[in-house]
C-alpha cells in the first residue's frame, strides 16, 4: 500500500511539474509562413487546414468550427485561423483578442452540388446572375454586413420554403458559422440562409436544413444524405473534383486571431454571481437560445427511449438465437455479437449513416435509433443470456415434472429468477446508452450536447453550456436509475412471492 | 469490383503517404489506451481500498464521485477537462484524454473490484484470522484469488470498452484512429473505405486485447481452484 501512495504522489508530482503556461512573444508573427513552430487552431478538412499542412511545421490543432476561438482564449492553441468578416463582427476585444492579420488565402465560395445534379446548379446560377446584374445582391449583401440582426428578423419574412405535396424539398448540409449560418430566436438565419430562401421561393422548392460537421458535408452530398451544401465553402480545385459549384456569392479571406498582447480588457471584476447571472443571460435567455437545449434535450430522451426499445428487442431476438441448441445458429449468432461488441459505437454509427443507409433518406435519428438498437442489442442480449444461463437446470426439469409446457415453465418458473438478476446489470447498460447519445451529433442530428456545442460556438463561452449539459445528464441517469430500481423492486418481490 | 478497390487503396492510402497518418493515429489510440488502462486500474484499486474502509466520510466521498462519474456522458467530461477544469494547466491534449480516462473509469474499475471482494464470502477471512494469517495476507492469499476469478471477466469488458471510447479524442484535437480516418475522408471524400478499414483495425484491437485477457484470466482461475 505504500508503494502505491509514492508512486500516486510521484504522478501527482510529475503532472504538477509540467503545468505552468509559457508566455511566448507573438508579435512578430505577420504572414502564413511565420506561423511555423507555433500551434494553430483551424476547421478539420476546411481550406485552411490543408493550406498549413503546405505550409509544414506548423503545430495544426484541428477542431470543430464554434471551438477555434475558444481554444485560443483557454491557450489551447496560439492562433486560430477563421473567416475575416467573421472576426470582424465578434467582439474580440472585450475577450482579450486580436486579428493578428487578415487576408489569408482570399478567395470566393460557392454553394455545392452533386455533379449528377447539375440541372439544380445552373438554376442556381441563373438565380445569382439575376439578382447580381440588377444591382439587388450588392444592396441586399451591404445591408447584412451593416445591420445582421435587423436582417435576421427581416430573413424571417421570406414565405413559401415550407414543405408541401408536389414540391421537391431539398435536403441542405451546414455548419453553423455566424453571421453566414446561425440561429437566433431558434430559428436559421444568416446571410447564406437567406440567400438560399430567396432561390428557392422564386424556384418553387421547398427546404430542409441539416446540421453537420464541416468535414462531413462532401461525403454526405456524395453519399446522397443532402443534396446542397450551403456552408460558406470556398471553391478550390481539390474539391471542385468532388462536387460541382456554383458561381461564387461572397467573397472570404482568412483571420489569424490570437490572444491580445494587453490581455483581457480591464472592465470592472464582476463576483461570482453576477458572473454565473450574466453567462445564464448570455447562453440561455439571449436569442431564446434555452429553446435550443430544451429541444435537445428532447431529442436526447427520445432517441435513448426509441433506442432502449430497439435494444431490448434486438437482445431479446439475439439471445434467442444465441442459446439455439442447433450450432448453425448459435454459432454465427456468437459472431455478429463479437463484432458489434468489438467496434466502436461512432464507427458503428457512421458505417450506418453513409455506408448501409447512405442513399436512403432515413432522417440521422432513425439512424441512430438502429445503430444504438443493434449495438446494445449485442450488450442486452449477453445481459439476457447470463441471466437465463444463472438459472438453475433443475428449476426447468421441476416445471417440466410438474407438467408445464416449455413456455409456460419460462414464463412462470425460469423468467421471474432471471429477470431479478438481469435489471441490475441492465441498469448500467441502459444509463450507459443514455450517456452515448452524446455522440449523435455526428449525423447531424441536434441533441442536447450538439446544442450546447451550437450556443457555445456562439457565445464563445466555454464554462457555462458544458456544465450545464453534464448537469442535465446527471439527472437523467439519477431519473432514469430510480425509475428503475423502482422496476426491480416490484419484480423481485413479485419473484419472491411465486 | 477489384479495380474500385484498387483504386480505393490507392487513393485513401498510398497517396501523398496516407497510410502514416492511419499508423500515426493508431498509435495515439493505442498510447491513450494502454496509459488510461494502467492508470485507471491503479486508481480504480485505491479508490477501492477506500470505499471499502470504516471510515464513513472517506467511503462516502468515493460514494458520491462514483455516482458523478457514472452520470456524465465521457464526451461532457472531456470537454469539461479540456475547456475549462485543466485550461489553464498546459498538459498536451493527449495526456487530458488520458487523465479524463483515467476518471473515468476508475469509478468503473473501483465497483468492479469491489463488488468481486465483497462477493467472497465472509467466512473465507474469518478462516484466514483463525489460521493466524495477518489481514493483508489473508486478502493477498485467500480473498484475492477468489475475487480476481469474478473481477477479470467483467474488468476484460470494461477495458475493451475503454479501448473502443477513445474513439472519442478526435474532439479535443488529438488525432487517433477515427479522427485520422476523418481526416482523409476529408481529402479523399471517400465515405466508405476509411471507416471499413478503421472499424477492422479496432475490430482487430479489441479481439488481440481480448486473447490476451482471456491467457491472463486462464493463468488466474485455476490458481483459485488449486486453493
Amino acid at each position: 500500500m505504500r508503494k502505491l501512495a509514492f508512486i500516486l504522489i510521484a504522478a501527482v508530482m510529475c503532472l504538477c511539474s509540467c503545468s505552468g503556461r509559457k508566455v511566448q512573444d507573438l508579435s512578430g508573427v505577420n504572414c502564413v509562413e511565420d506561423l511555423r513552430g507555433h500551434s494553430v487552431a483551424v476547421a478539420m478538412g476546411g481550406s485552411y487546414d490543408l493550406m498549413l499542412s503546405d505550409v509544414g511545421g506548423v503545430d495544426i490543432v484541428r477542431l470543430g468550427l464554434g471551438e477555434l476561438l475558444v481554444a485560443v482564449e483557454k491557450g489551447r492553441a496560439e492562433f486560430c485561423i477563421m473567416d475575416q468578416y467573421q472576426a470582424v463582427m465578434l467582439n474580440l476585444e472585450s475577450r482579450g483578442l486580436e486579428i493578428k492579420f487578415k487576408n489569408i488565402l482570399k478567395g470566393t465560395a460557392g454553394a455545392g452540388f452533386r455533379k449528377e445534379d447539375s440541372l439544380l446548379c445552373i438554376q442556381f446560377n441563373d438565380y445569382l446572375r439575376n439578382i447580381m446584374e440588377s444591382g439587388e445582391y450588392d444592396r441586399w449583401l451591404d445591408e447584412w454586413k451593416q445591420a445582421p440582426d435587423s436582417m435576421a428578423y427581416a430573413s424571417w419574412s421570406v414565405p413559401g420554403h415550407d414543405k408541401e405535396p408536389g414540391r421537391r424539398a431539398l435536403h441542405v448540409g451546414i455548419t453553423i458559422n455566424y453571421p453566414y449560418l446561425f440561429l437566433k430566436d431558434n430559428r436559421l438565419t444568416g446571410i447564406e440562409v437567406d440567400l438560399f430562401n430567396r432561390f428557392c421561393l422564386q424556384a418553387g422548392y421547398a427546404v430542409d436544413y441539416e446540421i453537420y460537421d464541416f468535414s462531413a458535408l462532401i461525403p454526405a452530398l456524395n453519399s446522397g444524405k443532402i443534396d446542397v451544401i450551403l456552408s460558406h465553402m470556398r471553391r478550390t480545385e481539390e474539391r471542385a473534383k468532388q462536387i460541382l459549384f456554383s458561381d461564387a456569392y461572397i467573397e472570404g479571406g482568412g483571420a489569424a486571431v490570437c490572444r491580445s498582447a494587453q490581455g483581457k480588457a480591464p472592465g470592472v471584476r464582476a463576483g461570482f454571481m453576477d458572473r454565473m447571472k450574466e453567462s445564464f443571460r448570455n447562453n440561455l435567455v439571449e436569442e431564446q437560445r434555452w429553446k435550443l437545449m430544451t429541444d435537445g434535450l428532447w431529442v436526447t430522451i427520445r432517441i435513448s427511449v426509441l433506442s432502449i426499445l430497439a435494444a431490448v428487442m434486438a437482445g431479446v431476438v439475439l439471445c434467442r438465437l444465441r442459446m439455439s441448441r442447433r450450432r448453425i445458429v448459435s454459432t454465427p449468432t456468437g459472431v455478429v455479437i463479437d463484432l458489434l461488441r468489438g467496434i466502436p459505437l461512432l464507427v458503428i454509427l457512421m458505417l450506418m449513416f453513409y455506408v448501409v443507409f447512405a442513399s436512403s433518406r432515413i432522417t440521422g435519428t432513425w439512424v441512430t435509433v438502429m445503430s444504438f438498437g443493434l449495438y446494445y442489442g449485442a450488450y442486452f442480449g449477453e445481459v439476457f443470456r447470463t441471466g437465463m444461463e444463472s438459472v438453475d437446470k433443475g428449476q426447468w426439469e421441476a416445471g417440466f415434472a410438474l407438467g408445464m409446457g416449455r413456455f409456460l415453465v419460462f414464463r412462470k418458473i425460469a423468467l421471474p429468477q432471471a429477470l431479478s438478476r438481469i435489471i441490475p446489470v441492465l441498469k448500467g447498460e441502459v444509463i450507459a446508452l443514455i450517456k452515448m447519445t452524446s455522440v449523435v451529433g455526428y449525423v447531424a442530428v441536434v441533441d442536447l450536447t450538439k446544442a450546447s456545442d451550437i450556443i457555445r460556438a456562439r457565445t464563445l463561452d466555454a464554462f457555462f453550456p458544458l456544465i450545464l449539459v453534464s448537469m442535465v445528464y446527471i439527472l437523467l441517469a439519477w431519473l432514469t436509475g430510480l425509475g428503475l430500481e423502482a422496476m426491480e423492486r416490484q419484480l423481485t418481490s413479485k419473484s419472491r412471492r411465486l | 469490383m477489384m479495380s474500385g478497390l484498387r483504386e480505393s487503396i490507392y487513393s485513401n492510402l498510398l497517396l501523398e503517404d496516407r497510410w502514416l497518418m492511419l499508423t500515426d493515429g493508431l498509435v495515439n489510440t493505442i498510447k491513450v489506451s494502454l496509459w488510461s488502462i494502467l492508470l485507471a486500474t491503479l486508481m480504480g484499486c485505491v479508490l477501492c481500498a477506500i470505499r471499502m474502509n470504516s471510515r464513513r466520510w472517506a467511503c462516502a466521498s468515493v460514494k458520491v464521485y462514483v455516482e458523478l462519474m457514472r452520470a456524465i456522458p465521457l464526451l461532457v467530461l472531456l470537454l469539461l477537462l479540456f475547456y475549462v477544469i485543466l485550461a489553464e494547466v498546459s498538459l498536451s491534449p493527449l495526456w487530458i484524454a488520458i487523465v479524463c480516462f483515467t476518471l473515468y473509469f476508475s469509478a468503473y474499475f473501483c465497483e468492479i473490484f469491489r463488488s468481486g471482494i465483497e462477493s467472497v464470502n465472509r467466512g473465507q477471512w474469518e478462516a484466514g484470522f483463525a489460521l493466524g494469517l495477518t489481514p493483508w495476507r489473508t486478502f493477498t492469499r485467500v480473498i484475492l484469488p477468489q475475487a480476481l476469478a469474478k473481477i477479470i471477466p467483467v474488468y476484460k469488458g470494461q477495458m475493451i470498452t475503454l479501448v473502443k471510447s477513445t474513439s472519442i479524442i478526435g474532439y479535443v484535437a488529438v488525432v487517433d484512429l477515427t479522427k485520422a480516418g476523418d481526416l482523409i475522408r476529408s481529402r479523399t471524400f471517400d465515405a466508405f473505405f476509411p471507416l471499413l478499414l478503421v472499424a477492422a483495425v479496432y475490430l482487430l484491437l479489441t479481439l488481440l486485447l481480448g486473447a490476451l485477457l482471456d491467457v491472463l484470466e486462464k493463468r488466474v482461475t485455476p490458481k483459485s481452484r488449486k486453493v
